[in-house]
């Protein structure tokens, strides 16, 4: 009983520190959040007071004239097709790497992990983009984006699949099943939470990026969302409460992905992971 | 089950899984990362029509330049200052998250939200809070903190520790849900027998939780090890490498390259950073990995 | 349980996975049939529409040559349709620097003849304009040239004027007049200050903004007292630090700072918060080009702003800015021809007069007549321009990259560099990129 008691004060009293400290992340937060609903006079002590008068119109004005629902459809797009390749073909890889422990298995992990630390080389790539025939589309960029994250899947994959027991691919082996198969049937749900933690890391180190389109999309009306940005930076002056909207707008989808996903990555991997 | 067994086991694990993995990357990264090397052994220039081999030219000049060993300087710093800023609150707050407290999901939600955002957004954001009236001093003025109070990104011998600052409260809750996703895998029933066994709550921490953790260790040092070394954006919107020269890191120096029309040197310079953090990473990597498998 | 619901798991990761191979293959071939089509176009086949891309930065996208109904016209005109590729401001020069190095160039760019120079190696990438229909009626050719030939396209002859931009309202309220020398400057600010008004504002935050000084100040003196000064620079004859009066000129900008005429915190406060602060009446005046009054007078046309020489030395000249934000069109355009066309567009004598009223420019075209001008822009012509009371910024003659100078410039302020540390780190990184850019003597 008294260890329960002692576990319960404990309890409160982290809980009290967090939430103490979760302002620190929270105040900045809500200066953006309440500068986006100022006037732009207004908006200009980047402060913690509340709005004098709520300005929804900010949000309508940077839909409108950033060309947010375009971008938007440009940023899911590129975003989410990237991601599922990255996914699919790092976990694939991921996994007969984990499980072999063969020189060449250890050898095609660095291959992998150099890429985490190797630069980008940006006019190269648009030689082979260039080369391949298809510079200013849309897929190369999904493509580039694929590649340019595959060291980092890779990376957090095989440190997952890792812990993960053999003995159920084991059993499926004995059965007759392909390594695909096994891939596919036994892996894959068992690493569900890995690859929602993998999804939204990959999700959103691409939805955020501001390079790749200008340099590989000729066209600005394919752009992506965090790019409408530029709108609002004026050739003499910046008008904040319409790019703190703008920020607002352009971070919103990653952190509803996150709530979404935060589910999965809490509650799967115990279950799959270890018991099984 | 026998040796031989064990081995046909391994064959069934076919390497064509991998293909598609090595085939994107390999053709939409390594390729033009290699060929780009090349470049840091030419004079290649914004105004010159012919690029020419020229050895070691490129580095024998980055070795003379002042500001490179500034840049070196606040590299380690920043790197150093972060990996360990990151994983401290990083693991601290996975550890207190994954008790059983009421708020337990909101709080990992706000925890985690700054890392969602761009580094675009932290910029905007802290710039106007970090100026010498800015909200930050502000705050410190209020509560009596004079002392506290600081020209936080312009003074030279401080900007680059605000950076970093900036930097752990950007990226802690991305390191947090890496150790969460690993401390979960822990089973229960390991701190259940530790309890039996009548062990301190500091003495299953590293007894238990520590070791299973240490493939999240892992990768968490590694991310922010070469995150760290390789720091660019954070500085380049922040301070643009200012004021003057104070806060330039070897990422912004490459940047600073190749606006000058020296792309060969820029690239010179990526490759004597992919060198250098390559020596300090893969060692490191190679004995994490040999732990883990001891464990 | 497990078993079944893995299997619908994973069927339906396959489905998806082949559907989004199916279609990244998809959009991979319209992308490249699309670029194929683009190049079929080049060659002017005629009946058939062709599109043309102008690369522009963000930050310029009120410039004249972009406005819609201007482009609308065009198209219906010429049956050419113009793309533009809106870069963001810190990235123009780069992805500019890239798209040419890769030859994936825009048909045409806006950009800044100064800087086209240093960036953008003008000689190599651009073509010359010389023998356009329009370059005969061009007035002054020098605002468009560099070594001798036309390589961009302006309607307007007046590429900026930098100088000290000041609250004209406020220095007649407060009965100053504009100081010719340093110490009457100083006297001016000091009045300022008194009425609990910020002197001078400096966002060196943004560190280019710490060189309005210092380029025209050096551009003046060399102009007045050694007319041979930037040709010997510029082969190695002579270095910056060899005139004394250049360190003069850099303690007076930071004697302005030193003695608080300025806001407490230059190296906070940016470039983009200038309107603000003039709008709001905090300060009166800044050292900056006579663009940021038509900023202010965006926003408030009641503003009465104007602008003066740079008081370092005696009866000081206005200095003219070499920027601008010219047209120019890269050799390698796939459409060469119909770049060209846009051009003769832009400068056929209605569309430029158009453009020329509307902006209030000084008219570059013999044939096209220079409105009424604001009053700011009117009392630069009769006091500075007519009696040639100008000289070119020193950024007109110089052929490298100036960033380094920036941000020594900067450091200045942070207590980094004396300004004979300044001019001596600047010599040595000049010839450094001077050598690398192989210029002779170097």
């Amino acid at each position: 009983m008294g260890y329960t008691r002692k576990l319960a004060i404990r309890n409160y009293i982290v809980e009290g520190i967090l939430i103490l400290a979760s302002l620190i992340v929270i105040l900045p937060l809500l200066i953006l959040i309440f500068g986006s609903f100022k006037t732009s006079a207004e908006v200009l002590s980047f402060s913690l007071a509340l709005p004098e008068k709520w300005q929804f119109a900010n949000y309508a004005r940077v839909f409108e004239e950033g060309g947010l629902s375009r971008a938007f459809i440009n940023s899911v797009m590129i975003t989410v097709i990237s991601c599922v390749i990255n996914i699919i073909a790092s976990s694939a890889a991921s996994f007969v790497l984990a499980r072999r422990e063969t020189k060449f298995a250890n050898f095609l992990y660095m291959f992998f992990f150099m890429g985490l630390i190797a630069p980008m080389s940006t006019i190269t790539t648009i030689r082979v983009v260039q080369w391949m025939g298809f510079y200013g589309s849309i897929s190369s960029v999904i493509l580039i984006y694929a590649a340019l994250n595959t060291a980092f899947s890779v990376f957090l994959y095989s440190g997952f699949i890792k812990t993960i027991p053999k003995a159920l691919d084991e059993v499926a082996f004995l059965e007759g099943a392909s390594a695909l198969g096994v891939f596919f049937r036994i892996v894959t749900p068992l690493i569900l939470p890995v690859n929602a933690t993998v999804a939204i890391m990959v999700f959103m180190s691409v939805w955020n990026d501001i390079t790749i389109p200008v340099y590989f999309l000729t066209d600005s009306s394919t752009w992506t969302m965090p790019l409408s940005i530029y709108n609002f930076y004026g050739k003499y002056s910046r008008d904040w409460n319409l790019i703190f909207a703008n920020l607002v707008l352009t971070s919103l989808p990653v952190f509803i992905l996150y709530l979404f996903g935060q589910k999965y990555i809490v509650s799967g991997l115990t279950a799959g992971a270890v018991k099984g | 089950m026998g040796c031989e067994n064990m081995k046909t086991m391994k064959n069934l694990y076919s390497y064509y899984l991998t293909l598609p993995a090595i085939l994107i990357y390999s053709i939409f990264f390594v390729v033009p990362a290699v060929i780009g090397f090349y470049y840091s052994f030419t004079d290649w220039r914004l105004d010159r029509l012919e690029i020419h081999f020229v050895g070691w030219e490129n580095f024998t000049r980055i070795f003379s330049d002042k500001t490179l060993s500034l840049a070196l300087k606040n590299t380690l710093i920043f790197a150093v200052a972060t990996v360990v800023g990151k994983n401290l609150v990083g693991i601290l707050l996975a550890v207190a998250l994954n008790m059983r407290l009421k708020t337990k999901n909101l709080l990992r939600a706000i925890f985690y939200s700054p890392s969602i955002l761009s580094i675009l957004v932290i910029s905007i954001l802290f710039t106007p809070m970090l100026r010498t009236e800015g909200t930050i001093n502000q705050m410190f003025e209020a509560i009596g903190l004079h002392s506290l109070s600081q020209a936080w990104l312009t003074n030279p011998s401080l900007v680059i520790w605000t950076i970093a600052g900036v930097s752990i409260w950007q990226s802690a809750g991305f390191q947090m849900a890496i150790y969460l996703a690993g401390l979960q895998s822990i089973s229960p029933e390991y701190y259940e027998a530790a309890k039996i066994d009548g062990a301190s709550s500091w003495k299953s921490f590293f007894k238990i939780t520590l070791p299973l953790l240490l493939p999240s260790i892992n990768i968490n040092l590694m991310l922010t090890l070469i995150g760290g070394l390789k720091v660019f954006s954070e500085v380049y919107v922040m301070t643009g490498g200012g004021p003057g020269n104070a806060s330039q890191v070897v990422g912004t120096i490459v940047m600073r390259a190749f606006g000058e029309g020296s792309w060969g040197l820029g690239t010179a310079v990526n490759t004597l950073l992919f060198v250098v953090v390559t020596i300090i990473a893969i060692p490191l990597l190679i004995f994490m990995r040999r732990k883990e498998v001891a464990e | 349980m497990i078993s079944k619901n893995t299997k619908k798991i994973s069927a339906l990761v396959m489905a998806s996975l082949l559907s989004v191979s199916l279609a990244a293959c998809g959009s991979g071939n319209s992308g490249s049939n699309k670029a194929a089509d683009g190049e079929g176009g080049g060659s002017g086949a005629s009946g058939k529409k062709v599109t043309i891309e102008l690369a522009i930065s963000k930050s310029s996208q009120d410039s004249a040559f972009i406005q819609q109904d201007l482009l609308d016209e065009f198209e219906a005109k010429t049956n050419i349709h113009v793309n533009l590729q809106l870069i963001p401001a810190e990235q123009t020069t780069t992805v500019l620097q890239t798209k040419l190095a890769v030859e994936e160039t825009p048909d045409i760019i806006q950009y800044n003849l100064a800087s086209a120079t240093t960036d953008l190696n003008l000689e190599r990438n651009f073509e010359i304009l010389d023998n356009e229909p329009w370059a005969s009626r061009i007035v002054n050719k020098d605002v468009l040239s560099a070594s001798g030939h036309i390589y961009s396209f302006h309607v307007s002859q007046d590429t900026g004027m930098q100088g000290v931009v000041y609250n004209k309202q406020m220095f007649e309220d407060l009965g100053l007049s504009i100081p010719t020398n340093f110490e009457e400057f100083l006297a001016v600010c000091e009045k300022i200050k008194a009425a609990g008004i910020t002197p001078v504002f400096m966002p060196y935050k943004d560190n280019w903004a710490a060189n309005i000084w210092p380029a025209a100040a050096f551009a003046d003196f060399v102009a007045k007292n050694d007319p041979t000064f930037f040709d010997d620079l510029n082969s190695n004859k002579r270095k910056w630090s060899d005139i004394p009066e250049f360190k003069t000129f850099l303690e007076q900008q930071y004697e302005v700072y030193k003695k608080g005429y300025t806001n407490v915190d230059v190296l906070s406060d940016s470039y983009d918060m200038a309107v603000g602060k003039f709008l709001n009446k905090e300060v009166a005046m800044m050292f900056m080009g006579d663009w940021l009054i038509e900023g202010v007078a965006q926003q408030d046309p009641s503003m009465r702003l104007g602008v003066f020489p740079i008081p370092a030395l005696d009866n000081p000249s206005l200095g003219a800015s070499p920027l601008g934000g010219q047209l120019f069109i890269p050799k390698k355009a796939p459409h060469l021809a119909e770049a060209k066309e846009f051009l003769n567009f832009m400068a056929s004598k209605e569309v430029a007069q158009k453009i020329v009223d509307s902006k209030g420019y000084v008219s570059n075209l013999s044939d096209v007549t220079t409105p009424e001008l604001p009053e700011y822009k009117q009392d630069i012509v009769d006091n500075y321009i007519t009696p040639k009371k100008t000289v070119f910024t020193t950024d007109a003659y110089m052929l490298v990259d100036r960033t380094e100078l920036y941000r020594l410039l900067q450091d200045q302020f942070a207590g980094g560099v004396t300004p004979e540390e300044l001019l001596k780190a600047w010599d040595e990184k000049f010839a450094q990129l001077m050598k690398d850019k192989g210029v002779e003597g170097f």
